[in-house]
Protein backbone atom coordinates (compact mmCIF):
# COMPACT_ATOMS: atom_id res chain seq x y z
CA UNK A 1 0.00 0.00 0.00
CA UNK A 2 1.22 3.52 -0.78
CA UNK A 3 2.38 5.41 2.32
CA UNK A 4 0.08 8.31 3.23
CA UNK A 5 2.47 11.08 2.33
CA UNK A 6 2.90 9.72 -1.18
CA UNK A 7 -0.75 9.05 -1.92
CA UNK A 8 -1.92 12.17 -3.80
CA UNK A 9 -5.62 11.84 -3.04
CA UNK A 10 -5.01 11.56 0.64
CA UNK A 11 -2.55 14.39 1.15
CA UNK A 12 -4.55 16.91 -0.84
CA UNK A 13 -7.77 16.02 0.96
CA UNK A 14 -6.04 16.27 4.32
CA UNK A 15 -4.76 19.75 3.42
CA UNK A 16 -8.20 20.90 2.24
CA UNK A 17 -9.76 19.49 5.42
CA UNK A 18 -7.16 21.31 7.50
CA UNK A 19 -7.97 24.57 5.69
CA UNK A 20 -11.70 24.13 6.35
CA UNK A 21 -11.02 23.34 10.00
CA UNK A 22 -8.74 26.34 10.52
CA UNK A 23 -11.07 28.77 8.74
CA UNK A 24 -13.87 27.51 10.96
CA UNK A 25 -11.65 28.02 13.99
CA UNK A 26 -10.87 31.60 12.98
CA UNK A 27 -14.56 32.31 12.43
CA UNK A 28 -15.54 30.71 15.71
CA UNK A 29 -12.98 32.77 17.62
CA UNK A 30 -13.52 36.08 15.86
CA UNK A 31 -17.16 36.38 14.84
CA UNK A 32 -19.53 37.83 17.41
CA UNK A 33 -22.82 36.68 15.95
CA UNK A 34 -23.95 33.57 17.85
CA UNK A 35 -25.50 31.96 14.78
CA UNK A 36 -22.34 32.55 12.77
CA UNK A 37 -20.27 31.05 15.56
CA UNK A 38 -22.30 27.86 15.26
CA UNK A 39 -22.09 27.90 11.48
CA UNK A 40 -18.33 28.04 11.85
CA UNK A 41 -18.42 25.10 14.25
CA UNK A 42 -20.32 23.20 11.55
CA UNK A 43 -17.56 24.21 9.12
CA UNK A 44 -15.00 22.62 11.43
CA UNK A 45 -17.14 19.47 11.53
CA UNK A 46 -17.14 19.40 7.72
CA UNK A 47 -13.35 19.47 7.73
CA UNK A 48 -13.18 16.57 10.18
CA UNK A 49 -15.71 14.57 8.19
CA UNK A 50 -13.67 15.08 5.03
CA UNK A 51 -10.67 13.66 6.88
CA UNK A 52 -12.63 10.57 7.86
CA UNK A 53 -13.87 9.91 4.34
CA UNK A 54 -10.41 10.45 2.83
CA UNK A 55 -8.88 7.99 5.27
CA UNK A 56 -11.69 5.51 4.61
CA UNK A 57 -10.79 5.57 0.93
CA UNK A 58 -7.09 5.31 1.64
CA UNK A 59 -7.51 2.36 3.97
CA UNK A 60 -10.02 0.68 1.67
CA UNK A 61 -12.67 0.10 4.33
CA UNK A 62 -15.89 1.74 5.43
CA UNK A 63 -15.17 2.58 9.05
CA UNK A 64 -14.52 6.25 8.31
CA UNK A 65 -17.74 6.54 6.36
CA UNK A 66 -19.70 4.88 9.17
CA UNK A 67 -18.20 7.34 11.60
CA UNK A 68 -19.24 10.26 9.40
CA UNK A 69 -22.84 9.00 9.45
CA UNK A 70 -22.86 9.19 13.25
CA UNK A 71 -21.12 12.55 13.04
CA UNK A 72 -23.95 13.88 10.87
CA UNK A 73 -26.47 12.69 13.46
CA UNK A 74 -24.68 14.40 16.32
CA UNK A 75 -24.23 17.58 14.26
CA UNK A 76 -27.96 17.72 13.54
CA UNK A 77 -28.80 17.31 17.23
CA UNK A 78 -26.26 19.94 18.14
CA UNK A 79 -27.69 22.40 15.62
CA UNK A 80 -31.25 21.87 16.87
CA UNK A 81 -30.39 22.45 20.52
CA UNK A 82 -28.06 25.35 19.72
CA UNK A 83 -30.75 27.10 17.71
CA UNK A 84 -33.24 26.67 20.57
CA UNK A 85 -30.74 28.11 23.04
CA UNK A 86 -29.88 31.02 20.75
CA UNK A 87 -33.58 31.76 20.35
CA UNK A 88 -34.01 31.94 24.13
CA UNK A 89 -30.93 34.15 24.51
CA UNK A 90 -32.18 36.44 21.73
CA UNK A 91 -35.58 36.76 23.39
CA UNK A 92 -33.89 37.78 26.60
CA UNK A 93 -31.53 40.49 25.31
CA UNK A 94 -32.78 41.26 21.76
CA UNK A 95 -29.33 40.88 20.22
CA UNK A 96 -27.29 38.04 18.75
CA UNK A 97 -24.03 39.59 19.99
CA UNK A 98 -22.01 37.17 22.11
CA UNK A 99 -20.25 39.99 23.96
CA UNK A 100 -23.50 41.00 25.62
CA UNK A 101 -23.01 37.89 27.75
CA UNK A 102 -19.49 38.81 28.81
CA UNK A 103 -20.52 39.29 32.42
CA UNK A 104 -20.23 35.51 32.60
CA UNK A 105 -16.43 35.85 32.24
CA UNK A 106 -13.81 35.08 34.87
CA UNK A 107 -13.14 37.62 37.62
CA UNK A 108 -9.61 38.47 36.54
CA UNK A 109 -10.49 39.30 32.92
CA UNK A 110 -11.18 42.82 31.76
CA UNK A 111 -14.44 43.50 29.98
CA UNK A 112 -14.29 44.14 26.24
CA UNK A 113 -15.31 47.70 25.47
CA UNK A 114 -16.13 48.75 21.91
CA UNK A 115 -14.59 52.12 21.18
CA UNK A 116 -14.87 52.44 17.42
CA UNK A 117 -18.26 53.76 16.33
CA UNK A 118 -20.24 51.56 14.00
CA UNK A 119 -20.44 52.71 10.38
CA UNK A 120 -23.62 54.55 9.58
CA UNK A 121 -26.22 52.58 7.64
CA UNK A 122 -26.14 53.27 3.94
CA UNK A 123 -28.33 56.24 3.01
CA UNK A 124 -31.57 55.29 1.30
CA UNK A 125 -31.95 56.66 -2.23
CA UNK A 126 -34.48 59.56 -2.31
CA UNK A 127 -38.01 58.71 -3.28
CA UNK A 128 -38.97 59.61 -6.86
CA UNK A 129 -40.87 62.93 -7.14
CA UNK A 130 -44.60 62.54 -7.60
CA UNK A 131 -46.87 64.90 -9.57
CA UNK A 132 -48.91 67.34 -7.54
CA UNK A 133 -51.90 65.63 -6.07
CA UNK A 134 -55.41 67.10 -5.89
CA UNK A 135 -56.57 66.86 -9.46
CA UNK A 136 -58.47 63.76 -10.30
CA UNK A 137 -57.74 62.08 -13.59
CA UNK A 138 -60.13 63.09 -16.33
CA UNK A 139 -62.36 60.25 -17.46
CA UNK A 140 -61.79 59.47 -21.10
CA UNK A 141 -64.49 60.68 -23.37
CA UNK A 142 -66.73 57.98 -24.70
CA UNK A 143 -65.86 57.35 -28.27
CA UNK A 144 -69.05 55.78 -29.49
CA UNK A 145 -72.25 57.81 -29.26
CA UNK A 146 -75.61 56.38 -29.96
CA UNK B 1 10.18 8.41 15.12
CA UNK B 2 11.73 11.81 15.92
CA UNK B 3 10.09 13.93 18.61
CA UNK B 4 7.63 16.33 17.03
CA UNK B 5 8.25 19.88 18.11
CA UNK B 6 9.18 23.32 16.95
CA UNK B 7 12.93 22.60 16.67
CA UNK B 8 12.21 19.63 14.45
CA UNK B 9 9.73 21.63 12.40
CA UNK B 10 12.10 24.47 11.74
CA UNK B 11 15.66 23.23 11.99
CA UNK B 12 15.46 20.54 9.38
CA UNK B 13 15.40 21.75 5.87
CA UNK B 14 14.79 25.39 5.34
CA UNK B 15 18.38 26.52 5.77
CA UNK B 16 19.35 24.28 2.91
CA UNK B 17 16.16 24.70 0.92
CA UNK B 18 14.22 27.94 1.55
CA UNK B 19 11.34 26.64 -0.58
CA UNK B 20 10.18 24.60 2.40
CA UNK B 21 9.26 27.90 4.04
CA UNK B 22 6.67 28.52 1.32
CA UNK B 23 3.79 26.80 3.17
CA UNK B 24 4.49 28.78 6.33
CA UNK B 25 4.60 32.03 4.38
CA UNK B 26 1.37 31.12 2.58
CA UNK B 27 -0.39 30.27 5.85
CA UNK B 28 0.70 33.55 7.44
CA UNK B 29 -0.34 35.51 4.34
CA UNK B 30 -3.74 33.85 4.46
CA UNK B 31 -4.01 34.82 8.13
CA UNK B 32 -3.17 38.43 7.28
CA UNK B 33 -5.76 38.48 4.51
CA UNK B 34 -8.36 37.08 6.90
CA UNK B 35 -7.47 39.83 9.35
CA UNK B 36 -8.16 42.38 6.61
CA UNK B 37 -11.47 40.72 5.78
CA UNK B 38 -12.96 40.08 9.21
CA UNK B 39 -15.70 42.63 9.87
CA UNK B 40 -14.57 45.75 11.61
CA UNK B 41 -15.85 49.33 11.94
CA UNK B 42 -12.58 50.47 10.32
CA UNK B 43 -12.45 50.58 6.55
CA UNK B 44 -10.13 47.89 5.25
CA UNK B 45 -9.44 46.97 1.61
CA UNK B 46 -11.77 44.04 0.98
CA UNK B 47 -10.79 43.22 -2.58
CA UNK B 48 -7.13 43.12 -1.62
CA UNK B 49 -8.04 40.92 1.35
CA UNK B 50 -9.89 38.42 -0.85
CA UNK B 51 -6.99 38.35 -3.32
CA UNK B 52 -4.48 37.70 -0.52
CA UNK B 53 -6.54 35.01 1.23
CA UNK B 54 -7.55 33.06 -1.85
CA UNK B 55 -4.12 33.35 -3.48
CA UNK B 56 -2.38 32.28 -0.28
CA UNK B 57 -4.72 29.34 0.36
CA UNK B 58 -4.45 28.04 -3.19
CA UNK B 59 -0.67 28.49 -3.07
CA UNK B 60 -0.74 26.56 0.20
CA UNK B 61 -2.61 23.64 -1.37
CA UNK B 62 -0.34 23.82 -4.39
CA UNK B 63 2.84 23.80 -2.31
CA UNK B 64 1.63 20.65 -0.56
CA UNK B 65 0.50 18.89 -3.72
CA UNK B 66 2.31 15.88 -5.14
CA UNK B 67 2.69 15.69 -8.85
CA UNK B 68 0.21 13.30 -10.39
CA UNK B 69 -0.93 12.55 -13.87
CA UNK B 70 -3.82 14.69 -15.04
CA UNK B 71 -7.13 12.87 -14.94
CA UNK B 72 -10.78 13.81 -14.87
CA UNK B 73 -10.95 12.67 -11.28
CA UNK B 74 -8.12 14.99 -10.33
CA UNK B 75 -9.74 17.95 -12.09
CA UNK B 76 -13.07 17.34 -10.35
CA UNK B 77 -11.24 17.08 -7.07
CA UNK B 78 -9.54 20.44 -7.64
CA UNK B 79 -12.82 22.09 -8.61
CA UNK B 80 -14.68 20.81 -5.55
CA UNK B 81 -11.79 21.69 -3.24
CA UNK B 82 -11.72 25.22 -4.65
CA UNK B 83 -15.49 25.55 -4.15
CA UNK B 84 -15.24 24.39 -0.55
CA UNK B 85 -12.36 26.74 0.27
CA UNK B 86 -14.06 29.67 -1.46
CA UNK B 87 -17.29 29.07 0.45
CA UNK B 88 -15.42 28.78 3.73
CA UNK B 89 -13.64 32.11 3.19
CA UNK B 90 -16.96 33.79 2.37
CA UNK B 91 -18.58 32.19 5.41
CA UNK B 92 -15.95 33.53 7.77
CA UNK B 93 -15.82 37.03 6.32
CA UNK B 94 -19.37 37.96 5.30
CA UNK B 95 -21.01 40.74 7.31
CA UNK B 96 -24.49 39.67 6.34
CA UNK B 97 -25.36 36.47 8.27
CA UNK B 98 -27.82 35.24 5.65
CA UNK B 99 -25.14 35.44 2.97
CA UNK B 100 -22.78 33.58 5.30
CA UNK B 101 -25.35 30.79 5.64
CA UNK B 102 -25.60 30.58 1.84
CA UNK B 103 -21.79 30.46 1.64
CA UNK B 104 -21.93 27.48 3.98
CA UNK B 105 -24.17 25.77 1.43
CA UNK B 106 -21.34 26.19 -1.06
CA UNK B 107 -18.97 24.50 1.40
CA UNK B 108 -21.42 21.62 1.83
CA UNK B 109 -21.77 21.18 -1.92
CA UNK B 110 -17.99 21.25 -2.33
CA UNK B 111 -17.36 18.64 0.34
CA UNK B 112 -20.17 16.49 -1.04
CA UNK B 113 -18.47 16.57 -4.41
CA UNK B 114 -15.23 15.54 -2.74
CA UNK B 115 -17.11 12.63 -1.10
CA UNK B 116 -18.21 11.57 -4.57
CA UNK B 117 -14.64 11.53 -5.86
CA UNK B 118 -13.67 9.59 -2.73
CA UNK B 119 -16.19 6.85 -3.47
CA UNK B 120 -18.80 7.79 -0.88
CA UNK B 121 -21.97 8.60 -2.84
CA UNK B 122 -24.31 7.79 0.04
CA UNK B 123 -22.51 10.20 2.33
CA UNK B 124 -22.53 12.86 -0.40
CA UNK B 125 -26.31 12.61 -0.67
CA UNK B 126 -26.77 12.50 3.11
CA UNK B 127 -24.52 15.51 3.50
CA UNK B 128 -26.51 17.56 1.00
CA UNK B 129 -29.85 16.49 2.50
CA UNK B 130 -28.93 16.96 6.15
CA UNK B 131 -26.75 20.04 5.90
CA UNK B 132 -27.89 22.01 2.88
CA UNK B 133 -31.47 20.84 3.30
CA UNK B 134 -32.13 20.83 7.02
CA UNK B 135 -29.47 22.54 9.06
CA UNK B 136 -29.06 25.57 6.79
CA UNK B 137 -32.82 26.05 6.72
CA UNK B 138 -32.93 25.99 10.52
CA UNK B 139 -30.15 28.56 10.68
CA UNK B 140 -31.84 30.79 8.11
CA UNK B 141 -35.12 30.51 10.00
CA UNK B 142 -33.57 31.74 13.22
CA UNK B 143 -31.71 34.43 11.28
CA UNK B 144 -34.98 35.69 9.87
CA UNK B 145 -36.50 35.82 13.35
CA UNK B 146 -33.59 38.00 14.43
CA UNK B 147 -33.27 40.09 11.32
CA UNK B 148 -31.24 43.28 11.60
CA UNK B 149 -30.74 45.62 8.66
CA UNK B 150 -28.41 48.26 10.06
CA UNK B 151 -24.79 47.48 11.01
CA UNK B 152 -24.88 45.95 14.47
CA UNK B 153 -22.43 44.94 17.15
CA UNK B 154 -23.00 41.30 16.35
CA UNK B 155 -22.25 41.30 12.64
CA UNK B 156 -20.07 44.38 12.02
CA UNK B 157 -17.50 43.80 14.74
CA UNK B 158 -15.03 40.99 15.41
CA UNK B 159 -13.48 39.88 18.63
CA UNK B 160 -9.69 40.17 18.46
CA UNK B 161 -9.44 39.49 14.70
CA UNK B 162 -5.65 39.68 14.56
CA UNK B 163 -4.96 37.06 17.20
CA UNK B 164 -7.75 34.82 15.89
CA UNK B 165 -6.47 34.79 12.32
CA UNK B 166 -2.86 34.37 13.46
CA UNK B 167 -3.92 31.35 15.53
CA UNK B 168 -5.72 29.89 12.55
CA UNK B 169 -2.77 30.41 10.20
CA UNK B 170 -0.25 28.83 12.55
CA UNK B 171 -2.55 25.90 13.30
CA UNK B 172 -3.07 25.38 9.57
CA UNK B 173 0.66 25.23 8.95
CA UNK B 174 1.29 22.84 11.83
CA UNK B 175 -1.55 20.47 10.87
CA UNK B 176 -0.60 20.42 7.19
CA UNK B 177 3.09 20.02 7.97
CA UNK B 178 2.28 17.12 10.25
CA UNK B 179 0.01 15.27 7.85
CA UNK B 180 2.00 15.80 4.66
CA UNK B 181 5.56 16.12 5.93
CA UNK B 182 8.11 13.36 5.97
CA UNK B 183 6.50 9.98 5.96
CA UNK B 184 8.50 9.15 9.08
CA UNK B 185 6.16 11.25 11.13
CA UNK B 186 3.09 9.21 10.34
CA UNK B 187 2.86 5.53 10.96
CA UNK B 188 3.05 4.28 7.40
CA UNK B 189 -0.10 2.26 7.58
CA UNK B 190 -1.77 0.53 10.43
CA UNK B 191 -1.21 -2.74 8.65
CA UNK B 192 2.53 -2.32 8.25
CA UNK B 193 3.26 -0.76 11.61
CA UNK B 194 0.99 -3.18 13.41
CA UNK B 195 1.47 -6.56 11.77
CA UNK B 196 -0.68 -8.52 14.21
CA UNK B 197 -3.88 -6.53 14.57
CA UNK B 198 -6.05 -7.21 17.58
CA UNK B 199 -9.23 -6.72 15.58
CA UNK B 200 -9.80 -9.24 12.83
CA UNK B 201 -9.23 -7.63 9.47
CA UNK B 202 -12.54 -7.15 7.74
CA UNK B 203 -11.47 -5.05 4.79
CA UNK B 204 -12.60 -7.75 2.45
CA UNK B 205 -14.56 -7.28 -0.69
CA UNK B 206 -17.80 -8.62 0.75
CA UNK B 207 -17.90 -5.93 3.41
CA UNK B 208 -16.24 -2.89 1.92
CA UNK B 209 -17.30 -3.04 -1.71
CA UNK B 210 -15.65 -3.77 -5.01
CA UNK B 211 -11.90 -3.11 -4.93
CA UNK B 212 -9.89 -1.87 -7.86
CA UNK B 213 -6.46 -3.06 -8.99
CA UNK B 214 -4.60 -1.04 -6.35
CA UNK B 215 -6.63 -2.50 -3.51
CA UNK B 216 -8.75 0.57 -2.82
CA UNK B 217 -12.51 0.93 -3.16
CA UNK B 218 -13.49 1.17 -6.80
CA UNK B 219 -15.23 4.23 -8.18
CA UNK B 220 -18.16 4.48 -8.71
CA UNK B 221 -18.65 2.79 -5.41
CA UNK B 222 -21.73 0.72 -4.82
CA UNK B 223 -21.41 1.56 -1.23
CA UNK B 224 -24.89 2.25 0.11
CA UNK B 225 -25.65 -1.41 0.68
CA UNK B 226 -22.18 -2.05 2.00
CA UNK B 227 -22.39 0.91 4.34
CA UNK B 228 -25.70 -0.30 5.70
CA UNK B 229 -24.33 -3.77 6.21
CA UNK B 230 -21.24 -2.39 7.94
CA UNK B 231 -23.25 -0.19 10.29
CA UNK B 232 -25.79 -2.81 11.25
CA UNK B 233 -23.20 -5.52 11.63
CA UNK B 234 -20.60 -3.71 13.63
CA UNK B 235 -22.14 -0.59 15.08
CA UNK B 236 -25.65 -1.70 16.02
CA UNK B 237 -25.44 -0.26 19.53
CA UNK B 238 -24.22 3.01 18.04
CA UNK B 239 -27.27 3.17 15.77
CA UNK B 240 -29.59 2.66 18.73
CA UNK B 241 -27.77 5.31 20.76
CA UNK B 242 -27.95 7.73 17.82
CA UNK B 243 -31.71 7.19 17.63
CA UNK B 244 -32.10 7.90 21.34
CA UNK B 245 -29.93 10.99 20.94
CA UNK B 246 -32.14 12.31 18.14
CA UNK B 247 -35.31 11.84 20.22
CA UNK B 248 -33.74 13.51 23.25
CA UNK B 249 -32.50 16.42 21.13
CA UNK B 250 -35.96 16.91 19.59
CA UNK B 251 -37.67 16.98 22.98
CA UNK B 252 -34.97 19.22 24.43
CA UNK B 253 -35.18 21.70 21.57
CA UNK B 254 -38.95 22.00 21.97
CA UNK B 255 -38.73 22.40 25.75
CA UNK B 256 -35.91 24.94 25.62
CA UNK B 257 -37.44 27.07 22.87
CA UNK B 258 -40.81 27.29 24.65
CA UNK B 259 -39.28 28.47 27.89
CA UNK B 260 -40.33 31.92 29.08
CA UNK B 261 -37.36 34.01 30.15
CA UNK B 262 -38.05 37.55 31.33
CA UNK B 263 -36.43 40.09 29.03
CA UNK B 264 -33.89 42.41 30.56
CA UNK B 265 -35.38 45.88 30.93
CA UNK B 266 -34.85 47.99 27.85
CA UNK B 267 -34.02 45.14 25.53
CA UNK B 268 -37.40 43.72 24.61
CA UNK B 269 -37.64 42.17 21.19
CA UNK B 270 -39.53 44.55 18.97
Amino acid sequence: MVPPSEYPDLSQHLVVAAILFCLGLVGFLARRNMILAFLNAELMIQGVALNFVAFARYRGNLEGQSFVLFLLTVAACEAAIAMALILVLYKSRATLDISIWQDLREDNLDPVVDTEPLPLPAAQPPLPPLPTAGLGPQPPEELSRV
Amino acid sequence: MPPLGLPVLFAEGWVKNPLTLLPLAAALAAAFGLFLLLPSPKKRPRVLGYLIVLGALFAFVGSMARSTSLSIELILQQVFSAAAILGAVFLVTQTNPARAALAFTLVVLGTSGLYLTLGAPFLAAANVIVYAGAIIVTFLFVLMLAQQDAPSDSSSRSRDPFMASLTGGLLLFVIAHTVTGDSARLPVTARQSNPAPVMPARLTEEVAGRLDATGRLAIPAENTAFLGADIYRHFLVGVEVAGVLLVVATVAAIVIAQRKIPAVAGSEVK
